[in-house]
């Protein structure tokens, strides 16, 4: 079967198409595109997906699904990758399979074997998105965190592998957190992309977690303290609209 | 193809709603779908609507499949798909513009981006079946105030624009300042009727000779002022008075520079486009200007002049008739020009 | 200068008597020459005391060559033709934290451009601790304004 995998939390969009058995195993990618422009998904997105298609030799038709990352990670590019494949999956009559950007990227890492990889991207303010994953398992539970409180919950492990966006925020802080036992992902391999978002639906969509196109919601991870206090705030005041 | 016809699926989500429509050789609205005007109550597909403006995410595969539903039409019976990429809120137009480039993708079918004030424009061409190029239009709402040349279906140029405030805008802050609630258009016009439109002389503000341009926050501040003095004197304002003073203060200038537009580049015709464009004493005024200059006069009917989709879907047929199809490339363009 | 401490921030409150249009234009230019991105200016005053005026003179100082018009309907008008991009805001329209929240402000507050923000009192929980505070009133004759400014102004070069 063929899944198409969109990835667009991050700065750069990709697409990949991968073939996988009925089992969602032996996932292989058959052709991949990534984006060069920062922060152009709107522009890019549908048509490296065209692209994609055409270099992989295969027909939107002959999809079985579309995985995509729905978050955390950038706001605008969570809603430009779910929106594109709701809008895919609509018209297609095939499900979308939502997955996390965070463990898609924690597939990437090339860690030591007791390892805990943390995936941590940026969220702003000194704060990401982050979670920690050993042997397939979330050890650190994903969620926006402040970088020290998320490297607080990272004590508990002795060694630990970072990758994200995260890292070139927080890089400086981090450093003064905690020297022993950390590493680093390089460049090339640090950042979210497709292939792995392809490799992990392959199999949600196997084990049947797909979803129809109406129910594929995005994972902003909303800090929504400022929000609350705000809310509370116009509920007293009775608000009307103008 | 529908019934003959070319037909296209048009979405449009620059502001405040989610809307999509089927329109069949640009003029045959089969459908036309706005999101706050569902019944917040009628679930849909499984998604119950939201009625809270800007949910586009929400909003836009529902509203896009009610469209297709209403016009008893498929997916697969669509040879265009039609979006406002511009002007608007740049998170809200990404939504409607992503959506319909996907759709264009999945059916492999054209995508035409469409420029908002030309949809707009383009309501009055299926309002009124026999109206057709050269005229003078006057783009009116809360958002937009331009006075815009139509040579052809898709030649348009923008003759002048607020400096400031939108005439809609201008409408709801004081009706905010005279009490009156939201939306301030309509309930100006309404309370207008009863008042003398005499009663307070509000600086009339023509800008530069030549201009074609408007300027209506200084209007707002003269309300302001005379409110404020007359509260501080001890006085009573007669709002209705008021109301009518300034809604006089700001047509007079609309009127004229329109008018003025028309003959100086020898139209025939003013088309009037926008949410303002449903105002009575607008429609009024205008008339009896047109006739004093032997001009013809056109207006959308009142859902025609909100925004909607089914005006894209006709600014997206002559747009393609005259241009082509746009690349999926397409990106949103928050200040988009004509 | 009065300093007083509040929550966590530290606010420095400074006053502006403002005598004309002309010198609101002045420090509208002066601040719009000199803010670096990130900054994020909050204007907070009634109808008619002049925030889209001094958003207009900022924009100009930033060297923005478009007609800056009042943002009320769309809530955020992008002018990228500056030094730096401006995002011009007014959230009169706005009833819920929500709707902030859907239109992605934390990109624009925490982004790389300026945000100017005209009733900002509406969302005040949400502006960044950081952000500057500029309370417009009207004076005694109508072009006079009196500005309180609160936040970190020292960036702005305004005194």
């Amino acid at each position: 079967m063929y899944i198409l995998a969109i990835e667009t939390t991050g700065a750069f969009a990709s697409v990949a198409l991968a073939e996988a058995n009925e089992a969602g195993g032996e996932c292989r990618v058959i052709a991949h595109v990534e984006g060069h422009d920062r922060y152009s998904h709107l522009q890019n997105l549908t048509p490296q997906i065209q692209q994609v298609l055409c270099d992989g030799g295969v027909s939107i038709d002959e999809l079985s699904a579309i995985a995509v990352s729905n978050g955390p990670g950038s706001f605008t590019g969570i809603r430009i990758g779910v929106s594109t494949a709701r809008a895919l999956s609509q018209v297609k009559g095939i499900p979308c399979v939502p997955v996390s950007s965070l463990e898609a990227l924690a597939l990437r890492a090339d860690a030591a074997e007791n390892a805990v990889i943390c995936p941590i991207l940026d969220a702003r303010r000194s704060q990401v998105y982050g979670g920690g994953y050993r042997g397939g398992e979330e050890v650190i539970q994903a969620g926006p965190y402040t970088i020290e409180e998320f490297m607080e919950l990272a004590a508990d492990y002795e060694e630990i592998y970072l990758m994200g966006d995260g890292v070139d925020t927080c890089g400086e802080k981090i450093g003064t957190l905690r020297t022993e036992g950390v590493d680093f992902a390089p460049e090339e391999i640090r950042y979210q992309r497709a292939e792995e978002v392809a490799a992990i639906g392959a199999k949600k969509y196997a084990a049947g977690e797909g979803v129809n196109f109406d129910q594929l919601e995005p994972e902003y991870m909303r800090m929504a303290e400022a929000e609350r206090k705000l809310r509370a705030k116009l509920a007293e005041k009775g608000r009307s609209n103008g | 193809m529908i019934d003959g016809k070319f037909a296209i699926l048009a979405i449009e989500s620059s502001c405040d709603e989610t809307a999509a429509a089927v329109v069949l050789d640009g003029r045959d609205v089969r459908s036309n779908v706005i999101s706050s005007q569902i019944d917040i109550h009628k679930a849909y597909g499984g998604v119950v609507p939201e009625i809270a403006s800007r949910h586009h995410l929400d909003n836009v595969n529902w509203v896009c499949q009610k469209a297709l539903d209403d016009a008893g039409a498929r997916m697969d019976d669509i040879d265009a798909i039609g979006v406002t990429y511009g002007p608007g809120l740049v998170g809200a137009l990404l939504i409607g513009l992503a959506t319909a480039k996907a759709y264009a993708l999945a059916t492999g079918k054209p995508l035409i981006g469409v420029h908002h004030i030309h949809g707009h424009i383009c309501a009055n061409f299926i309002e009124h079946k026999e109206l057709e190029p050269p005229f003078m239009a006057l783009v009116i709402s809360g958002g937009h105030t331009n006075i815009v040349e139509v040579t052809d279906y898709n030649k348009l140029r923008v003759l002048g624009g607020t400096r400031d405030d939108a005439a809609g805008e201008a409408y709801d802050k004081v009706a905010r300042v005279l009490g009156l609630g939201y939306p301030g258009g309509p309930l100006i016009d309404k309370i207008a009727k009863k008042g003398n439109p005499e009663a307070v002389e509000f600086k009339r503000v023509f800008l530069e000779k030549g201009s074609m341009d408007f300027s209506f926050s200084g209007i707002k501040t003269g309300v302001l002022n005379y409110v404020n003095s007359e509260k501080q004197a001890g006085r009573e304002i007669n709002v209705a008075d008021v109301a009518a003073s300034f809604q006089q203060a700001v047509l007079d200038v609309v009127v004229a520079k329109t008018v003025e537009a028309a003959l100086s580049l020898k139209k025939d015709k003013i088309v009037m486009a926008g949410g303002v464009a449903a105002n009575s004493k607008l429609r009024a005024m205008l008339q009896s200007a047109c006739e004093e200059h032997g001009l013809k006069l056109y207006h959308p009917s009142p859902i025609l002049c909100t925004d909607n989709a089914a005006m894209i879907g006709c600014a997206a047929y002559y747009k393609y008739q005259a241009e082509g199809a746009d690349d999926l490339t397409l990106d949103a363009i928050p200040n988009l020009s004509i | 200068m009065r300093c007083t401490n509040h929550n966590t921030r530290i606010m420095t409150e400074r006053i502006l008597h403002i005598a004309s249009e002309q010198e609101t234009e002045q420090l509208g230019e002066r601040i719009g020459q000199t803010a670096k991105p990130g900054t994020v200016i909050a204007l907070i005053g009634d109808l008619g005391t002049g925030k889209t005026t001094l958003t207009k003179s900022i924009a100009r100082g930033l060297g923005v060559t478009e007609t800056v018009t009042s943002p009320t309907f769309n809530i955020i008008r992008e002018y990228k033709s500056g030094r730096i991009p401006l995002y011009h805001f007014d959230v009169y329209r706005i009833a819920d934290p929500d709707e902030m929240f859907e239109l992605g402000y934390e990109e624009y507050f925490y982004g790389d451009g300026i945000c100017v923000v005209e009733w900002a009192d509406i969302i005040e929980e949400l502006l960044p601790e950081d952000a500057v505070i500029f309370y417009i009133e009207r004076g005694a004759s109508e072009e006079e304004r009196e500005y309180r400014i609160e936040g970190a102004a020292e960036d702005l070069c305004i005194f």
